[in-house]
């Protein structure tokens, strides 16, 4: 029936065969390359599908200070937060939540936005929530689809010390920083990290390690569940760490600022642990503890009287005369002139055509060093200076630790200025300047810029005849063994200067407070000698500055302090009489302490 | 239908190709579990369940067309052919689907004509290219094929569905070539369609006219037949890229859709990477049956139709996809052996379109999954879930074993 035979040729026959089972090799080896020979490299690709790592900080190091008392502590705090995806599934919730949380559903819809990371990663819309509002929350939770209620841990300030410069607070990691520690792999955007002062500068001791878990995510990335194979990593908490700060002095010193601007460094010169350290006015580190408003942010940065602003180490300010005490040292060193050189002090200085006045309208009559340092003479320095001349004494200025950073254990200082013939020279011009600058350089006004920082160092490196310790907080941390591990700074001692000249100075700062003319005297300390220098900075912006710079021999402690009030008037007169109080209060809290258990002290536990 | 016939139809079954198309739909119907285990949805799970209620019909039709006389396709080839084409015509006029006309609605049935279309072009293209007066050597033969062919092409192109449309072409080609049609008839066919494709790039195209141009040397053809091709192919080339490039933007836009179906707003390139990702991570022995993570969270795309291997590939492994293609590759060359030894140049040319069709969609499927071919949306047989194309398989194979039947009459 089927009409033509089915002829064909055994060529056309095999070329077909052929054809067919060669394709069919080539696929049976494109399975072999993918399931066999690069099998792990897609069963990797495969596993970066599905498994989101989801990391959680350790709890954050505590900080004490030198007697254990508990600075920063970690509490806990209930938070909200929601998954963005879910909100925009069902809209209402943003408006039930703003009911709930009695916030403006506005402000609920900008935090969404800054906070947003992801479809399917929380945000975080509010913390510190009260009880009351959480059970609210809880029982509604099933109509509040994509919200998240957690306890998590923030920094809690429990001493009376406010200390907001020196602590420093968390903040979201931002792009730079994350850039920066990209190296460690240590952070991802949106953990905590210290954004300044010494949660920053410790950030390595006090973050400890994070832990891991891992969920299972679906191709939209919703989450499934845990991955069964991949056990979750458990976070380290951070150490502990231990200053040299005494909550209780602090807390009495920056009492003293309530209703002033300034600053105060209160330090050990040996070793230089600082005790006390004010910048005021300050500020309340627990608003940016958990979510800080934008709003509160700028209510802060946009204060006139610069709140946030650390002035103790990155304030510069015309020192006054309490650099007169360079030029001291400059010319003794120098052997310019012996203590005894006397200059007639008529209340002026005359320079050309220019006369320079003393601060006493007619004068201080004929003075020796002494007598110059302990009435802050401006007419005896202005001679003296001609004869030292700028380059001994701008060397002995930056020998005294001035023109640059103390180095202390904080994000940021200022460096100041000790303007040298170099930096006059690039100023006003080779041959531009003249003495005049000068004049005013050494009763320390006109280019002279110095931090109350460098100020206490300064007076600290006098007191102990040139002992050079940077300035510093961090004393030790607590490792996981529980042993203390002090942490070091360098130390050293200045070799330029003779023990005969800060002697001499010595004898004109211990007069400034116990002399009969002396500008210092309410500074004194009963039952402690006192050594000062005041000072009264002019400045182009308002009222004069307050200085005074002081240090404290009591028993085998020596303490050095640097008081500046800003606008505060005559440096005798308003800061001085801080320093005396502070002070007095420390010898008050070394008695108590006497008493109470002196084992607790910070010093006998650390190992070295 | 005597007694003594059933007898001769029962022996000669051809029991090899009736097992291995029953293994693949067993595995294909485990693949689809797992593909459709997931999610809790009810509707994937009734995929499930549906697709093996086609396979019964499916079944049932195949024994059924078994039965028949072989003499009755031979006579009702043109018009089955004839209704399918009618059919086809009705969907394009009143055709339902989203954003394409495919699916003719019965009765609440949803079948799709242009897949019994491919049946219907083996059966009337076997019964022409059979006929006793065909002269092979006279290009006037090639006529009614191409219309027989080009006819369903332009339709299902149309709607727009380039893979179907590239199943018919690839269907014509081998029964030409059975056919014992001159190799030179068959390059004439080809040239055109290589010309326009390589005439977009030039060192690709120039190669092109060099191969042309050896072929013609040594076809012993006439110099008028030879310089019409050379010039035929070489202005086709030229006008090609002048064409595309009069062509309005959204023309183009919708011309380049047609080479890449897929309807994933990632792209085609994220489906082929997911589907490679999954196939890789399966190993040598898979990750076990629904335990493939990127089955099961939804990163393979489309993983109960166009991408169900993928599924066997992560889940069941190296192991079990080395089987099955040498199953397919068993199943193919037998078909083509049975087609060698068919009595009667129907029933060969039968064979040998059944084969090149089955070839076409398991060749250019799994090729695409494993990433070797582009994406262009053709379901692999007894593998991917769909109705009209599983039910068209099994009648298709009821036609082929029909035709391997009654061989000593």
């Amino acid at each position: 029936m089927f009409v033509s035979d089915n002829f064909v040729g055994r060529g056309r026959y095999l070329s077909l065969m052929v054809v067919v089972a060669g394709l069919f090799l080539i696929l049976i080896g494109r399975f072999y390359s993918l399931q066999i020979h690069q099998h792990q490299k897609y069963v990797s690709q495969a596993d970066a599908n599905r498994i989101r790592e989801v990391s959680h900080q350790g709890p954050r190091g505590l900080i004490f200070d030198r007697y254990g008392a508990l600075l920063v502590d970690n509490r806990f705090t209930y938070m909200l937060s929601a998954i963005p995806w879910e909100l925009q599934k069902s809209p209402r919730v943003m408006g039930e939540l703003s009911q709930y949380l009695d916030l403006d559903n506005q402000k609920l819809k900008s935090r969404l936005k800054e906070g947003y990371r992801g479809e399917f990663i929380p945000v975080r819309l509010a913390s510190g929530l009260t009880f009351p509002t959480i059970s609210r929350l809880e029982e509604h939770r099933l109509e509040l689809p994509g919200v998240i209620l957690s306890n998590d841990p923030i920094r809690y300030y429990a001493s009376g010390a406010r200390l907001a410069h020196v602590l420093g607070y968390l903040r979201e990691i931002d792009r730079r920083d994350l850039e920066k520690f990209r190296r460690t792999k240590k952070y991802q955007l949106g953990d905590l990290v210290g954004f300044n002062g010494l949660e920053r500068e410790y950030e390595d001791i006090l973050c400890g390690e994070k832990g891991y878990r891992y969920i299972q995510v679906n191709a939209i990335g919703q989450e499934i569940g845990p991955v069964e194979d991949r056990d979750p990593i458990q976070p380290k908490p951070g150490y502990n760490l231990y200053l040299s700060l005494d909550a209780q002095l602090q807390a009495y010193t920056e009492s003293q600022f309530d209703t002033l601007r300034g600053s105060v460094v209160v330090l050990n010169p040996n070793n230089g642990e600082i005790l006390a350290f004010v910048s005021a006015p300050t500020y309340d580190l627990s608003i940016f503890s958990g979510a800080i408003d934008a709003a509160d942010w700028r209510a802060l940065e946009a204060d006139s009287t610069r709140p946030l602003f650390n002035r103790a180490a990155t304030g510069t300010y015309p020192p006054g005369s309490t650099f007169k005490l360079v030029t001291a040292v400059a010319a003794l060193q120098e052997k310019v002139v012996t203590p005894k050189w006397t200059v007639n002090d008529p209340g002026y200085y005359q320079l050309g055509r220019r006369r320079f006045k003393c601060w006493k309208p007619y004068g201080h009559g004929r003075v020796n060093m002494f007598d110059a340092i302990e009435q802050s003479c401006n007419v005896y320095f202005y001679t003296l200076i001609r004869k030292v001349g700028i380059d001994a004494w701008a060397k002995y200025a930056k020998l005294l630790g001035f023109g640059e950073p103390t180095g202390i254990d904080l994000p940021e200082e200022a460096s100041g200025i000790v303007p040298d013939r170099k930096w006059m020279d690039n100023r006003y011009g080779k041959g531009r300047w003249t003495e005049g600058h000068l004049l005013n350089m050494t009763v320390g006004q006109g280019n002279v810029l110095v931090t109350p920082l460098q100020m206490a160092k300064y007076v600290g490196i006098l007191a102990t005849n040139g002992i050079v310790a940077t300035p510093h907080f961090g004393v030790a941390y607590e490792t996981e063994e529980g042993q203390l591990q002090q942490i070091n700074y360098p130390r050293h001692q200045i070799t330029e200067i003779d023990t005969s000249t800060y002697r001499i100075i010595k004898e004109g700062m211990h007069r400034v407070i116990y002399g009969q003319h002396g500008t210092g005297w309410r500074a004194r300390v009963p039952g402690a000698d006192m050594y000062g220098k005041t000072g009264t900075a002019q400045n182009p912006h308002g009222d004069d500055h307050a200085w005074f710079v002081g240090a404290m021999m009591h028993e085998q402690d020596t303490l050095a302090v640097a008081v500046m009030v800003e606008n505060g008037g005559g440096g005798g007169h308003t800061a001085a009489p801080i320093a005396g109080k502070i002070l007095r209060k420390y010898l008050q809290l070394q008695e108590e302490r006497k008493v109470e258990a002196p084992s607790r002290m910070l010093s006998g536990r650390i190992s070295q | 239908m005597n007694r003594q016939w059933l007898r001769k139809k029962i022996e000669q079954f051809d029991w090899s190709i009736f097992l291995v198309v029953i293994a693949l739909f067993a595995v294909g119907l485990i693949a689809l579990y797992s593909a459709t285990s997931q999610g809790g949805s009810g509707a994937l799970r009734s995929n499930f369940h549906k697709q093996i209620l086609w396979g019964a019909i499916g079944l049932l039709l195949l024994l059924g067309v078994y039965l028949l006389e072989k003499k009755v396709l031979y006579e009702w080839s043109y018009i089955f052919y004839g209704i399918i084409f009618l059919l086809l015509l009705v969907t394009l006029v009143v055709g339902t689907g989203a954003g394409s006309s495919r699916w003719l609605q019965v009765a609440g049935i949803r079948i799709q004509p242009s897949e019994f279309m491919k049946v219907g072009l083996i059966l009337a293209l076997a019964k022409y290219l059979s006929s006793h007066r065909l002269n092979v050597n006279n290009p006037r033969i090639l006529i009614i094929p191409f219309l027989l062919t080009l006819l369903p092409t332009a339709i299902v192109f149309q709607q727009p569905d380039l893979g179907t449309a590239m199943v018919y072409a690839a269907i014509l080609l081998p029964m030409l070539f059975w056919a014992n049609v001159p190799l030179f008839y068959l390059f004439t066919i080809i040239a055109p369609v290589i010309s326009v494709i390589t005439a977009f790039h030039f060192a690709s195209f120039a190669i092109w006219i060099g191969l042309l141009l050896l072929v013609l040397y040594f076809s012993q053809r006439t110099l008028l037949v030879n310089i019409s091709h050379f010039i035929g192919n070489v202005s086709l080339g030229l006008v090609t890229p002048a064409l595309w490039n009069s062509l309005k933007p959204y023309q183009q836009t919708r011309i380049m859709t047609l080479f890449d179906m897929s309807l994933d707003p990632k792209g085609s390139g994220y489906q082929v990477l997911q589907s490679q990702t999954a196939i890789g991570s399966g190993g040598l022995w898979g990750r076990g049956l629904g335990q493939g993570t990127q089955t099961h969270l939804k990163f393979l795309p489309e993983q109960h139709t166009d991408f169900i291997f993928s599924v066997v590939g992560e889940e069941l492994g190296f192991i079990v996809v080395l089987i099955l293609l040498l199953l397919f590759l068993l199943l193919l060359i037998r078909l083509i052996h049975l087609s060698s030894e068919a009595r009667g140049k129907f029933s060969g040319l039968v064979l040998i379109g059944g084969a090149a069709l089955l070839f076409f969609h398991i060749y250019v499927n799994i090729a695409m999954t494993a990433g070797l071919m582009p994406v262009t949306g053709l379901p692999l047989p007894f593998f991917s879930y769909g109705g009209s194309f599983l039910i068209m398989c099994f009648f298709l194979v009821g036609v082929l074993l029909n035709s391997n039947s009654e061989r000593l009459e």
